[in-house]
This record gives structure tokens, C-alpha cells and sequence, in this order.
């Protein structure tokens, strides 16, 4: 499976989005994350049976589509918010409106 | 609950200030925040938290030892540390697999409902921990330590035989005095004297199984018992000069059964644990016929005991009140000039 952002990158945008409400872009990397964890299942699973093989690799179709998906999504969130694209740190702005929310 | 200490160890200083006023604004006020793991040592040990957070960022794998760290140096604190999914997470749980030094694991971003939840369940966990030792404590102030063993081993109906020298201490004329005295007063004065004599005990191996009301008895077991109790024995008769309240000292040494007294199907009835024997009744006898600061032994554990002084005058034949036998003794009154061997 392609993978536009490596796993450093993505666990950078969540270490820093710490609490759920202000983590919008968090949740998208958690998706990825459970997307590879799903896909890497299914590359195990495949080739017990003809017919389990058909099941997988439906799966694990479907989620290389929803992974690159999410990826794109994750790339659009970060630029709309401001995020530091080259080295994944999260707008001051942001911070700010985060600590002040609190 | 609110009370608890948490210390909270976070190298980002933005993601640190969020989750540090999260707690605040949810009631955790008594938090200490870290931010470089050279500050952890002195932080614990200034702080001593009940409960340290550890916000784990993936960039800094090393940063983990600090939690062996924090084990090693604040047992009593419970470890959380907070982890964003996939593979920071899975090197987290197999780290706290490999070492147990991690407490409880929680997926970042923290959701409000389960982190707080676990949180409050930890300060729980960790307050009935608390409670728990402090009773164990107390109770192992009030209870032999044999018995504790004997609670733990689930001892049987039976009780254990064993080898052993027994030696009890009385006060002499204790009724005199109780009647003489406030009963404050001798209150303290007994409490001073059997304090006084339990740390001999201990020191000299033996184990202390209960105040007889104006004295004690003890018990020494192993190889070395003999030694240990007449060297202990005499100690106390030695002490019992400068002692507030004056007593005797006997020691004898034989088979004896140890053993939780009471019915142990019974739910809720009191047990309690005790040595029985003849040899205990034997050492009793001989504490009541020594003089204040005396001791009187059989002749046997002294002959066992092998000492090399002070030497003891030889009482011949002794007639024990319940004892069909006559039964040779030794005493030392350490209250008059001693013969030193040469």
C-alpha cells in the first residue's frame, strides 16, 4: 500500500493534538493508522482458501482506497489549519486557540 | 480524591500547559509539572506523587527508561503513560510488558470520559492500596509475627511441633505496685519495661508471642536458640536493675506446639495464635521463682547454651508446681557480684 505519510509524521500531528475536542486532525491519523493496521491483516489472511482469499483482498482493496482517501484528507486539514507541512508542527495560532479554549 | 499528587512529565511544553490545566479545570489541582528527565530523581523524591502521567512522544523512544526510572525510585507511585496509536503505542505495551513498569496505558487523543475514568479509578486503586498496607502495618505491630505467617500459610487445626526455647519475664510484687502507683503511671512504667525487653528479643533473634499482662514471652527457634535466649535472659535480668518496675526472668528449652487457637470454620470468631507445651509451662514456673533482675534456666539449656560467663549458681532438684519430676536449674542474679570464669 502507498503511503504518502510515514508513521514519525503522523504520530507527530497526534502527540501534538493531546485532548479529543481540539484533535480533529488526530482522528483522521488515528483512521490511517487503524487502515494500515487493517490492510496488513488482510495481506496475513490472504491465502488460507480460494474463497477466504476473494474476502481479503475485497477488504484490503477497500482499504488501500480509504487509506489514500484519508491520507488526501489528512494533507487538506493541514494546510486549511496551517500546519507546517515539512516538519509536522501545528500552527501558533492554533496552540493558542486551543490553551484559550481550556 | 482531587487531592492526589500527580506529576506530570511532558518534554513539549504546549502539549504540557494543555494537559496541565485539563486537570485543573477538572479538579486535580495538587499536579507537578516536569519537562526534562534529568528533573524526574529530585522531583520524586521532593514531590513523592501518588500518581505520575508520562505524555510518551514517539520522536523520543529512549525517554521510556523513565519509567523504569520512576519504579525504581517512587514504587508507591502509579505509572500512566499517555501514547499516540500505532507503532508508539505498540512499543509502549511491549514495553510495559517486558519491564511492568507501566501502571495503565491510554491512547492519545485523550477523550475527556475515558481518561479521567481511568484516572479516578488509579487515585482508587492506589488510596485502597494505601489503606491496605498502613492496616498490615498496624496489624503487624499487634499481632506475632508467627501468626501473620501462620494466617498466610492458612495453618491447619493441627499447629506446627517444633524445637524451641521459650523464655517469659514477670514483674515482681506487681500488685503491690499497681496499688501503689496511678494506674497511669504504671501504665507507662510497663509499657517503658516491655518495650525495653520486646527490642532485646528481636535483637537477640526471638519473637515476642504475647504480653502475659505484667511480662511477656518469647520464643527462639533454630539452631542457635539456646545461645540466644540464656544471652538474651541474662541481658534482661542485667537491665532489670535499672528497670522502673522490677521482674524475673525464666528460660527453658523443648518441644512446644504452635497453632491458631479457635474454630476455624466458624466465620467471624476470633482466633489467636499461641505456643503451648509443657516447656512453656516449665518456663513460666521458673520466671515465677526468680527473683527481680534473676534468671533461672534449666540446667540443660544452660549446658547447651555453652557460656563462657558469667558463671550460674546450680539449683539443685527444683520441685515445679504441676511437674511429676524434680528438674535441675541453674540462676543468675545479676543483682549481686558475679564469679567471672576465668
Amino acid at each position: 500500500m502507498k503511503e504518502q505519510f510515514n508513521a514519525s509524521d503522523i504520530s507527530k500531528v497526534i502527540d501534538q493534538a493531546l485532548i479529543y475536542q481540539c484533535a480533529c486532525p488526530a482522528q483522521v491519523c488515528k483512521s490511517i493508522f487503524e487502515l494500515r493496521e487493517l490492510y496488513d491483516y488482510q495481506m496475513n489472511c490472504i491465502g488460507d482458501s480460494a474463497n477466504d482469499q476473494l474476502v481479503h483482498q475485497t477488504i484490503a482493496d477497500a482499504t488501500e482506497k480509504a487509506h489514500e482517501l484519508m491520507e488526501k484528507c489528512l494533507e487538506r486539514i493541514l494546510e486549511i489549519e496551517g500546519w507546517d507541512q515539512k516538519n509536522f508542527v501545528m500552527p501558533e495560532l492554533l496552540k493558542k486557540k486551543t490553551t484559550k479554549s481550556l | 480524591m482531587k487531592n492526589s499528587k500527580i506529576m506530570l512529565i511532558d518534554s513539549d511544553s504546549y502539549t504540557s500547559t494543555v494537559l496541565f490545566e485539563e486537570l485543573s479545570v477538572h479538579g486535580f489541582n495538587n499536579a507537578h509539572r516536569v519537562s526534562s528527565g534529568f528533573e524526574v530523581p529530585i522531583a520524586l523524591e521532593k514531590f513523592a506523587p501518588d500518581i505520575v502521567i508520562f505524555n510518551y512522544h514517539f520522536h523520543q523512544p529512549d525517554s521510556l527508561t523513565l519509567c523504569s526510572t520512576i519504579k525504581l525510585l517512587s514504587p508507591e507511585s502509579a505509572t500512566m503513560v499517555i501514547v499516540s496509536p500505532g507503532p508508539a503505542l505498540k512499543a509502549v505495551r511491549q514495553w510495559a510488558k517486558e519491564t511492568k513498569n507501566i501502571d495503565v496505558v491510554i491512547e492519545k487523543p485523550l477523550s475527556d470520559e475515558r481518561f479521567y475514568m481511568m484516572l479516578e479509578d488509579l487515585v482508587k486503586l492506589k488510596e485502597s492500596t494505601k489503606a491496605l498496607t498502613n492496616r498490615t502495618e498496624l496489624l503487624a505491630n499487634l499481632v506475632p509475627q508467627e501468626a501473620m505467617l501462620a494466617a498466610e500459610n492458612h495453618f491447619n487445626n493441627e499447629g506446627e511441633m517444633f524445637e524451641a526455647a521459650i523464655l517469659f519475664t514477670d514483674i515482681r510484687r506487681s500488685s503491690k505496685l499497681i496499688t501503689t502507683m496511678a494506674p497511669r503511671q504504671y501504665f507507662e512504667h510497663l509499657n517503658t519495661v516491655l518495650s525495653a525487653q520486646s527490642k532485646e528479643i528481636t535483637r537477640y533473634e526471638g519473637s515476642v508471642i504475647k504480653y502475659t499482662g505484667d511480662g511477656l514471652m518469647a520464643v527462639f527457634k533454630g539452631m542457635g536458640r539456646a545461645y540466644l535466649a540464656l544471652r538474651c535472659g541474662l541481658d534482661l535480668a542485667q537491665a532489670a536493675k535499672d528497670a522502673a518496675l522490677p521482674y524475673g526472668v525464666g528460660v527453658a528449652e523443648g518441644l512446644v506446639l504452635a497453632g491458631l487457637i479457635g474454630d476455624s470454620a466458624a466465620s467471624g470468631q476470633r482466633r489467636q495464635f499461641d505456643v503451648i507445651g509443657a516447656t512453656v509451662h516449665l518456663a513460666s514456673r521458673l520466671c515465677g521463682i526468680a527473683n527481680a533482675g534473676e534468671l533461672i534456666a534449666t540446667k540443660s539449656i544452660n549446658q547447651r547454651a555453652k557460656l563462657n560467663a558469667p558463671l550460674p549458681q546450680p539449683i539443685q532438684s527444683v520441685a515445679i508446681r504441676g511437674f511429676d519430676t524434680k528438674v535441675d536449674c541453674v540462676g543468675f542474679n545479676l543483682q549481686q557480684p558475679q564469679m567471672q570464669e576465668l
